[in-house]
């Protein structure tokens, strides 16, 4: 019996042509190497729509220098990490909450589940006019319990956490079935090993189901964190950035410098995107993947 | 076998309608003389499709062997990206407006547009606007739309409620009288801000520039060759000044605010003051109109009182268009250029102020308050254009520099600083010497 | 002791399910519900019932808006949906093939690009000009490669999990009876790949008719808009007027809608697929 993955015979290899990757190969590489690689050559120059100098890292270091830029640049850190850290909580309470044996089960978990698949740009769009200062829903609703309301998409300084508290709104509901899948594949074997060795509940989802979900937890912290990363729709179609700068991230740092005309700042702040990646995502999904407890 | 049979059956079925499809166009009448067909991209706001329409119209009545239709694309960055990417991918609609001066060079307009100095409608434009739609000897636009000025419009009611009794000719005066109104009136903004439309936030230091050429005529130059700098020279820095000081008395919604919101809230009178270009005027109600007046970007003494201009925007041709198409744009520009444009351009948006053109209407004897101030503004003859159209260098930025010394999160100082940067940027991208 | 745990899990259900309507459900409404307003009593952004129902009136108002310009948009989106999605299933099928069974250093280096492909943000700015340089930027046909060269990892990836469990013992028997390549792979597999085959069209159309950023950068104002671009756009044209804004919104979510309702089960499934293996 042969593995799986182990190499094939010579006289095999022709039944699994290379020529099978050229169709998708081309247009991956065209449409997607060539331009990242490219994209590092033309985030050192200065460049117009019809000629470049060479700057150097001068592209780079505006990121640094700029305080514009350095603001999305720390936007875009808080946008990943927070909206990674509270998908993975409230993702995994809902998981919980809809694991037991609740009524309307079911039910809850096609609400909670069905904003991941609408538009980013309808529920930008539409979270803009609920949060409308003075005469959004939110507003009224506030304003019958009698709390004043915070400036949110207004205010400089709590515009980007508003867009935060969105992203999480639309994209909680996969962490949560991506939690529920992880739950369901835990042996009931566990669960009854448990039971019989007098643990309680708190100390089951602990010691016990909480290890177990460390594949699903992964999952659900590297995806949103790279989602995070490069998030653009819903602040684009929130805040356009603003007020000001106040809540860009690097996405739209990007497009507003390639509406400039800037177009090596551009560029130098997609490579940064890239390299905040490769050196932040890399290697803490090896760190975690080695956590995680074999079934 | 079965791939046969398809592949007959199919073969029947397209000559079959082949064969009908002629003989039916050989039953039909004889169409009418085949038109050209020609493309108008416009800025997206009424103000602007409303004349684009009337004119269009006119036109096509003029011209029965040519049809135009209307494209639209949205205002602000978003637009000037679509046309410089239009305008590079040569995918450009046969004629197009957009601004002039600093926005217009930055179009690269001797690779990218047809000069039209040989015109037969160039005799009927004004000279000061041919300087802002020329490279050395070549010109490559047609006035589209009237002058305008840039200052603030005031709600009369709400002011002489207040108990000011005279318009403000002084920046201090502008400042006492918002004092006034918002003693007066707690609920209403004194000066309103609009910042949900960003490119309204540059107003301050854009329309503050007849009171800095007043101070320093050499500023122009200097600028332009990077040796005047905003943040260092007293005189340039007010208007950054201005919107410090201004900030105080925002509307709570500043930052969510669009510029259309502005018209709503200065037509039912939940705003006092608010500065913008005097195209703002046709976007108010008939009734706010009556009650709403004009004075210019004041500034600080009052001998320093007068008017900062734009330049209207431009019809421009692309080298793109070509052959029949050519012609018909060359036609359709001149018209715009007309009499007869011009009036087509009234009938949309009403009289505001006058055109560009050496031949045109002369206003209507009963015209809203504010259009009544700003000619009296532009008669006077205390007017200077917009830095933009004096010089090629605009930083991108400006906006959102301004948005966030509105918010008061840097001082004026420092938003000079960062737009001198931003200056600089826009002049080394653009490759002008001594940067 | 059993009746109160049931007590306990129909008012725990109730409960929950209130707050999640609230929570996750009233923006739809309030989507609805504006979306059916007249023009005067959409300018307040209220939660009450229409007065006037005028849920028709806007539908079409927003639909001929330009020429009928959203009608046209809906069509490219679907267009460009089905040509990018159908594409992508195959050529990427054919790829996963190749890595899961050839193994060897092709595959090692083809898995690194996909994976690659994962995690790296697309370059758009320099594909912007080297499309341009070809000349196609703009194009209907450069946006269907370009949504199938972005998903192409993902979708790779989605196969290459599946295909693993197809035993080679079929390839063998297939190899003996004379089969080449392109009848083993297209003959024999392909067939069997019919379930990871309909759950990648399903997720990547989700996610392809959502795409928002790739129609900014390569179709603004080139007369190709999908459907996402043109909600965008409308929101600059329509401040003040929501019931409009809103309808669009409305129009855009109704596929959604009805595609959930019909593929729920695939859809989660889809979605959850890789993640508890990692």
């Amino acid at each position: 019996m042969k593995k799986q993955n182990e190499t094939v015979t010579k006289s095999r290899l022709g039944h699994y042509p290379v020529w099978f990757l050229i169709p998708l190969g081309i247009i991956f590489l065209v449409l997607y190497i060539i331009p990242t690689f490219s994209s590092l050559y033309y985030s050192t120059q200065r460049w117009t729509l019809f000629d470049s100098t060479f700057v150097g890292l001068d592209n780079f270091a505006s990121f640094f220098n700029d305080p514009f830029l350095l603001g999305g640049l720390l936007n875009t850190f808080l946008y990943a990490f927070l909206t990674s850290g509270l998908k993975v909580v409230v993702g995994m309470l809902f998981g919980v909450l809809l694991m037991s044996n609740i009524k309307f089960r079911g039910l809850l978990r096609n609400i909670v589940f069905f904003p991941v698949l609408v538009s980013t740009i309808g529920v930008g769009l539409t979270f803009q006019e609920l949060l409308r200062p003075q005469v959004g829903l939110l507003h009224q609703a506030l304003s019958v319990f009698g709390i004043p309301e915070a400036g949110l998409l207004g205010d400089p300084g709590t515009a980007i956490f508003a867009i935060i508290a969105v992203d999480v709104w639309k994209g909680v509901g996969l962490a949560t079935v991506i939690y529920l899948a992880g739950m369901a594949s835990i042996p009931s074997d566990y669960y009854e090993a448990a039971k019989i060795d007098g643990v309680s509940s708190f100390q089951n989802f602990r010691f016990i189901v909480l290890p177990l979900l460390r594949p699903a937890t992964n999952t659900v912290i590297i995806l949103s964190l790279i989602g995070g990363f490069r998030s653009f729709d819903l602040i684009w179609s929130m805040t356009g950035g603003g007020p000001g700068y106040a809540s860009d991230v690097l996405a739209s740092l990007v497009y507003k410098q390639y509406q400039s005309g800037f177009y090596g700042l551009s560029t130098a702040g997609n490579v940064v995107m890239f390299l905040l990646i490769l050196i932040l995502v890399v290697p803490l999904n090896r760190f975690l993947t080695k956590r995680e407890v074999e079934l | 076998m079965k791939l046969q049979a398809f592949k007959r059956k199919a073969l029947l079925v397209a000559a079959s309608s082949a064969v009908l499809g002629l003989s039916l166009s050989a039953i039909t009448p004889a169409q009418a003389a085949p038109k050209v067909q020609i493309t108008w991209l416009v800025n997206n706001t009424s103000t602007v499709t409303g004349p684009a329409n009337e004119i269009i119209k006119d036109f096509m009545a003029k011209n029965k062997d040519i049809q135009v239709v209307l494209t639209m694309r949205p205002g602000g960055t978003d637009g000037d990206n679509i046309v410089k990417t239009k305008l590079a991918t040569k995918t450009m609609d046969s004629i197009f407006t957009y601004n002039t001066g600093a926005l217009f060079q930055a179009l690269a307009p001797s690779k990218t547009m047809v000069n039209l100095a040989a015109e037969k409608f160039q005799s009927n434009v004004d000279t000061g606007f041919k300087n802002a739609v020329s490279v050395g000897k070549n010109i490559y636009g047609a006035p589209f739309g009237t002058v305008m000025g840039a200052g603030f419009y005031y709600n009369k009611t709400l002011f002489s409620g207040a108990g000011i009794t005279s318009t403000p000719k002084t920046w201090p005066a502008v400042i006492e009288a918002a004092k006034a109104l918002k003693a007066k009136y707690p609920d209403v903004a004194p000066i309103c801000a609009s910042f949900g439309s960003s490119f309204t936030a540059q107003i301050y230091v854009l329309a503050d520039y007849y009171n800095v050429h007043a101070r320093i005529p050499s500023f122009t130059a200097n600028y332009t060759a990077g040796k005047a700098k905003f943040a260092s020279t007293p005189v340039a820095l007010r208007g950054f000044q201005k919107l410090a000081e201004a900030s105080s008395f925002f509307n709570s919604d500043k930052n969510t605010m669009t510029r259309p919101g502005a018209s709503a809230a200065m037509s039912n009178g939940t705003c006092a003051m608010y500065p913008w270009q005097t195209s703002f005027n046709a976007t108010l109600t008939a009734d706010a109109q009556a009650r709403t007046g004009f004075f210019a970007f004041p500034g600080d003494s009052a001998g320093d009182y007068g008017l900062t201009t734009w330049l209207s925007d431009a019809a421009y041709i692309p080298t793109t268009t070509t052959g029949a198409k050519l012609v018909a744009a060359k036609k359709l520009v001149a018209f715009i250029a007309s009499k007869a444009g011009t009036d087509a351009y009234v009938r949309a948006n009403g009289y505001t102020a006058p055109f560009l053109t050496k031949d045109q209407s002369a206003a209507p004897d009963t015209v809203a308050p504010a259009v009544k101030d700003l000619a009296a503004l532009l008669k006077s003859g205390k007017t200077y254009p917009a830095l933009e159209f004096l010089s090629p260098v605009k930083g991108p930025n400006l906006a959102a520099i301004m948005v966030d010394l509105g918010n008061q999160r840097t001082t004026a100082r420092d938003a000079a600083a960062r737009y001198d940067k931003d200056v600089e940027a826009a002049a080394k991208q653009l490759g002008l010497p001594g940067w | 002791m059993k009746r109160q745990f049931k007590t306990r899990n129909w008012l725990l259900g109730l409960i929950s399910l209130i707050v999640a309507i609230a929570v996750f459900g009233v923006p739809f409404l309030f989507i609805f519900i504006s979306a059916s307003k007249p023009l005067d009593e959409s300018a307040v952004l209220s939660f009450n019932w229409p007065k006037k129902w005028a849920i028709i009136d806007n539908a079409v108002e927003v639909f001929g808006a330009h020429d009928f310009m959203l009608l046209r948009a809906f069509n490219n989106s679907f267009w460009l949906t089905l040509f990018s999605v159908g594409i992508l299933s195959i050529l990427a099928a054919m790829v996963a093939w190749i890595i899961e069974r050839r193994g060897g250093r092709i595959a090692k280096i083809a898995n690194f690009l996909v994976l690659a492909g994962l995690m790296i943000p697309p370059a758009v700015v320099p594909t912007i000009f080297l499309l341009q340089a070809i000349g196609i930027y703009g194009s209907f046909v450069s946006m269907i490669f370009i949504e199938v060269a972005f998903h192409a990892s993902f979708t790779v990836l989605l196969f290459r999990a599946f295909i693993g469990s197809i035993p080679r013992e079929l390839d063998e028997a297939a190899i003996l009876d004379g089969a080449n390549s392109i009848v083993l792979f297209f003959r024999v597999i392909f067939p069997l790949l019919k379930s990871v085959i309909v759950t990648s069209i399903i997720l990547n159309s989700v996610t392809v008719f959502n795409d928002f950023v790739n129609p900014l950068y390569f179709l603004s104002g080139q007369g190709n808009e999908t459907v996402q671009l043109t909600l965008f756009n409308f929101n600059a044209e329509y401040t003040q007027r929501y019931n409009l804004l809103f309808m669009d919104i409305l129009l855009i979510t109704i596929p959604m809608v009805i595609f959930y309702a019909i593929f729920n089960k695939r859809i989660v499934a889809g979605m959850t697929a890789g993640a508890v293996k990692g």
